[in-house]
């Protein structure tokens, strides 16, 4: 049974070069275009693993993570582990998505081996 | 991996950031305190920064990198936007768009001269920072910080040569904090990926943090791991693989052969007694008896065999993470949570497709209607016609998806009227209305040249410099706008200016000069603007290197017509032009109107025609070789479409006249039979057709059998030509 | 990502049949199974042939269970390890530590390493 991981971004060659990185290891992807949309599309399916940008329009990504560990409505992945991807001017809202709950990160620009190793040591193929 | 796809889409994305970011950046220019406008603009950068990296595309990355970095200053106001600031940030972006160009075509390194480019207008980005600020890319501290710590960390392990263990692996001593699963940082995963490094020689579970079922919190991690990992990667590689539990493991890393101390030290430093923790080290063979006494016997030395730090305080010992500020506006943000246009990226040719096949479901059904009609069986009748209903919903569905909006395309023209004005030094507004009206994608991309040629001489030609404005008693800023709406299944866009009007003595003057009209010659107003679309024609006495070179606005209206539109001019001097350009909604499908002559059909298209009548020999003027027919006291001239096509066959005894307009012109086509309104897909000609003179497509009918769709406004001017000739003749035949 | 515990009885163990997901999401409710069952039989048994996900979470629920018996003086036996209760113990080296019999088809030896774990592992009271 492959694992499913949700990739937010609301830059669709983001989406698709992620999508194909972790299909082509074995992993089921889904993506959301943003928070909002992400939020909309937890419905009940296992999650094992959310890659959140930091930066996107209408709900970002700490607001996002902030939903997914608080609001009960999100209990079914309050523990899905969560990678935020950031860049270095944004230092301060990587330590906000920390605390706020997600412990793993990338620096934009990443290629996509260093996405696919960050996602392998959160989530077993 | 194959990222071509992937990186299609990167192409168009950027290109889509980069017309958003040169909008706000001329809304900027207008409202230098619009924060949407600013974020924007960094949100294009950072998020093309964020893309190309992935693909490698190292140009991009580089200047975007210094770009975004300074964005993020004016993101924070630490740096005000000014008209020189916005200008120069609108060389970034078309800085941007050249690298994105280069890449879109499959070079990977960008010229150097180019990059010399990218230099000088950094250059002049930093001249905009404030004292003490600037712009040097935490990305190489970073990097110099971290090449310091690997020199520190290698000299570490090349230490003291005595005392060495047997143990040629790394060893990994692994006590996880108690919240680790709670933040989804699971350890099997970590083990689980310590495999991509090396061979895992032996690997114990240590369970003895473990308390009693009672006191357990079975959300809380209570494991610990001694790993022997067999490898050739540095520490360096084996910490990164933990980098993320870094601040919720005590994570301990021997290198191969390292000294009894290090073990020692180990030993010291977890939570299980020594006793214990020796016996498991010795067991997976991390360390002999020998080598263990060792360790144990200089822990005795120490007084410390007793000693035992719980895993809490170590924890605390380590940095730990600064609870971050939360930003208010943020928070309140969150709460106005916008509906988004979500949209999804499809191929053009996938569309295509999709449109085809529903064309040739419209025939089939058209087909099943007309079996269905010539058996008689209700019941069937009824069935397919709600079949057909449904297929007409679907039809309009599919061509929907086709429609994109004109905004995208009105929005380039910001740029194009606020560069052009600036070099010509005028002053002019655009005025932008009815962006959000749909239209055929295929229509949009082809209107755009046009347009913009339009949109060119208005600025060129139409509206006048300040002073002279000022003396006309106008305001120094000239408006041009853009406008887009719908009107009877039609598109209309219109480009008015307030400027001076075309002066009618001049385009008189000139098309006499020309030849394209006779001395003397009375024309209407409207007649002698459209004299402006003759080929051949240009007002502009002056050729400036804007719009004036000759190829003028005939191949406008040449390009509009191709899409089965008008243009039409209007003008009043000293007050303004406006151009009003007509166009179908789609390409595709047309509802048409189908004739028979002789043994061919035509399909002459629906929203063309006004009337049909029939006529008898008597209602027909003969004169000086054109034909007319009285249409109600009117003159109107026709085209006898089996004289036009040559079509042979019988002669029926009645001849329909089908009323067609084309813009302000009326003619009639004479056909044998009216068949009826049918629904048209349209195929383009072969290049054999390419050249018959007035069909403009054809189709495929549910019968199987081909008809023609004709050309009706070329139809419309070869019967008017006739008319005019006859006119010609008459007046000289009189003079 | 359910999970479903059965208990049932014999003359001489009680039976757990667990199916489904031994995640972090379902810990607190196997825990309270977990902790009935022992405070109920002095035999125990596990079938974990259901068993389709298990975390590092759920893993430890299964050495909560081994220790809390032992120090009850109590026997748990796991029998029917599901694939992915075989891929964790492989890979945590916990074989020895619960020291069932494994039963494995010779076309599934080799997705196994089983080399590494202290064979016969004191289970820590």
């Amino acid at each position: 049974m492959s694992k499913k991981i949700m990739i937010i971004d609301d830059s669709a060659s983001i989406r698709q070069v992620v999508s194909l990185t972790l299909k082509e290891s074995g992993y089921e992807v889904m993506d959301a275009i943003d928070g909002q949309d992400a939020l909309n599309k937890l419905t009940g399916d296992k999650i094992h693993l959310i890659i959140c940008d930091v930066n996107m329009p209408n709900l970002d990504g700490i607001q996002f993570v902030k939903e997914v560990k608080n609001n009960p409505q999100y209990a079914n992945y309050k523990f899905t582990p969560i990678i935020m991807l950031t860049t270095e001017s944004e230092e301060e809202k990587k330590l906000q998505g920390q605390a706020a709950g997600a412990k793993a990160w990338i620096v934009k620009p990443f290629l996509p081996e260093r996405l696919l190793a960050a996602v392998q040591k959160l989530a077993l193929p | 991996m194959n990222l071509s796809a992937a990186k299609d889409t990167f192409i168009i994305e950027s290109r889509e950031l980069l017309d958003e970011m040169e909008h706000s950046l001329l809304e900027l220019e207008k409202d230098p305190s619009s924060q949407d406008a600013i974020n924007a603009v960094f949100r294009a950068v950072h998020t093309i920064k964020g893309s190309s990296g992935m693909f490698g595309f190292n140009g991009i990355v580089d200047f975007t990198h210094v770009a975004e970095n300074f964005l993020e200053k004016v993101r924070k106001g630490t740096i005000k936007i000014s008209d020189d600031l916005t200008a120069v940030l609108l060389e970034c972006r078309d800085h941007i768009a050249e690298l994105v160009d280069i890449y879109a075509e499959g070079d990977a390194s960008v010229p150097a001269q180019l990059v010399a480019k990218g230099n000088e207008i950094l250059k002049r980005l930093e001249s905009f920072l404030n004292e003490g600020q600037t712009i040097s890319s935490k990305h190489n501290e970073a990097k110099e910080a971290k090449e310091a710590e690997e020199k520190k960390d290698t000299a570490s392990v090349t230490k003291t040569s005595r005392d060495r263990v047997e143990n040629d692996c790394w060893h990994i001593s692994l006590r996880f904090g108690k919240d680790v699963l709670r933040n989804g940082l699971d350890p099997m995963a970590f083990i689980g990926y310590l495999k991509n490094l090396g061979k895992i020689i032996n690997l114990v579970t240590v369970t003895d943090a473990m308390p009693k079922i009672k006191d357990m919190n079975p959300e809380e991690c209570y494991l610990g791991f001694e790993i022997d990992l067999e490898t050739d990667k540095t520490k360096e590689d084996i910490e990164q693989v933990f980098e993320f539990v870094e601040n919720d493991a005590q994570i301990i890393i021997i290198p191969p052969n390292s000294s009894v101390d290090e073990y020692k030290m180990l030993i010291e430093n977890m939570p299980e007694t020594p006793m214990r923790l020796g016996e498991i080290l010795q067991s997976i063979g991390s360390l002999t008896e020998h080598e263990l006494e060792k360790a144990m016997m200089k822990q005795i030395e120490k007084g410390g065999l007793e000693h035992e730090k719980p895993l809490g305080e170590i924890l605390a010992e380590e940095k730990m993470v600064p609870e971050a500020v939360i930003d208010a506006a943020l928070e309140k943000q969150k709460k106005t949570a916008v509906e988004v246009k979500k949209s999804i990226r499809i191929e053009a040719d996938k569309l295509d497709n999709l449109i085809n096949q529903v064309g040739e479901l419209v025939i089939t059904v058209s087909n099943v209607n007309q079996l269905a009609d010539k058996n008689g069986d209700k019941e069937l009748l009824e069935a397919s016609s709600i079949m057909s209903r449904l297929v007409e919903e679907i039809r309009d569905s599919a061509m929907n998806v086709r429609m994109v909006q004109i905004g995208e395309t009105f929005k380039k023209f910001e740029r194009v009227v606020r560069d052009l004005s600036k070099n010509l030094g005028k002053k002019i507004d655009l005025e932008v209305s009815g962006g959000d009206t749909e239209l055929d994608k295929t229509v949009v991309e082809k209107i755009s040249d046009p347009l913009m040629h339009i949109v060119r001489n208005a600025v060129d030609h139409g509206i006048g410099m300040p002073e002279t404005r000022k003396k006309a008693g106008k305001p120094e800023y000239g408006t041009l706008s853009l406008n887009a709406f719908h009107d009877m299944g039609m598109i209309i866009i219109e480009i008015s200016d307030d400027g001076e009007g075309i002066n009618k003595e001049r385009v008189l003057k000139k098309a006499i000069e020309r030849g394209l009209i006779a001395q003397g010659q009375e024309l209407t107003d409207k007649e002698i603007y459209n004299l402006i679309f003759e080929p051949g024609f240009s007002t502009a006495e002056a050729v400036t290197n804007v719009s004036g070179r000759g190829v003028g606005m005939d191949v406008v209206k040449k390009n509009i017509e191709a899409l089965r539109g008008t243009v039409d001019i209007d003008s009043k001097e000293g007050e303004g032009t406006s151009i009003r350009i007509q166009l179908p909604l789609t390409l595709a499908i047309i509802d048409g109107f189908r004739v028979g002559v002789g043994e061919t059909s035509y399909i002459i298209p629906l929203d063309m025609v006004l009337e049909c009548i029939e006529i008898t020999e008597k209602d027909i003027l003969t004169k000086r070789g054109g034909n007319f027919v009285n249409l109600r006291g009117e003159v109107l001239p026709f085209l006898r479409l089996r004289e036009f096509f040559d079509e042979e066959g019988a002669k029926s005894a009645h001849e329909n006249v089908i009323v067609v307009r084309y813009g302000q012109m009326k003619a009639g086509l004479v056909a044998d039979r009216l068949l009826g309104e049918f629904q048209t897909v349209i195929k383009p000609l072969g290049k054999l057709f390419e050249n018959v003179h007035g069909i403009s497509g054809a189709t495929i009918l549910g019968s199987g059998e081909v008809a023609l769709i004709l050309d009706v406004p070329r139809l419309v001017k070869a019967a008017q030509r006739i008319e005019e000739e006859s006119k010609k003749l008459h007046t000289a035949g009189v003079a | 990502m359910s999970i479903e515990i059965k208990q049932a009885e014999t003359e001489d163990y009680g039976l757990l049949q667990i199916k489904g997901d031994m995640s972090i999401y379902n810990v607190l409710l196997i825990k309270e199974q977990f902790n009935d069952a022992i405070n109920s039989h002095d035999n125990l048994v596990f079938d974990l042939s259901g068993v389709n996900e298990i975390d590092t979470a759920g893993f430890q629920m299964l050495v909560l269970a081994k220790q809390e018996a032992a120090r009850q003086n109590k026997a748990l036996k796991i029998i029917n390890h599901s694939g992915p209760v075989l891929k964790i113990f492989d890979l945590f080296g916990a074989v020895g530590f619960f020291g069932d019999k494994i039963k494995l088809p010779k076309n599934e030896r080799d997705n196994y390493s089983f080399s590494y774990g202290i064979k016969k592992q004191k289970v820590p009271i």
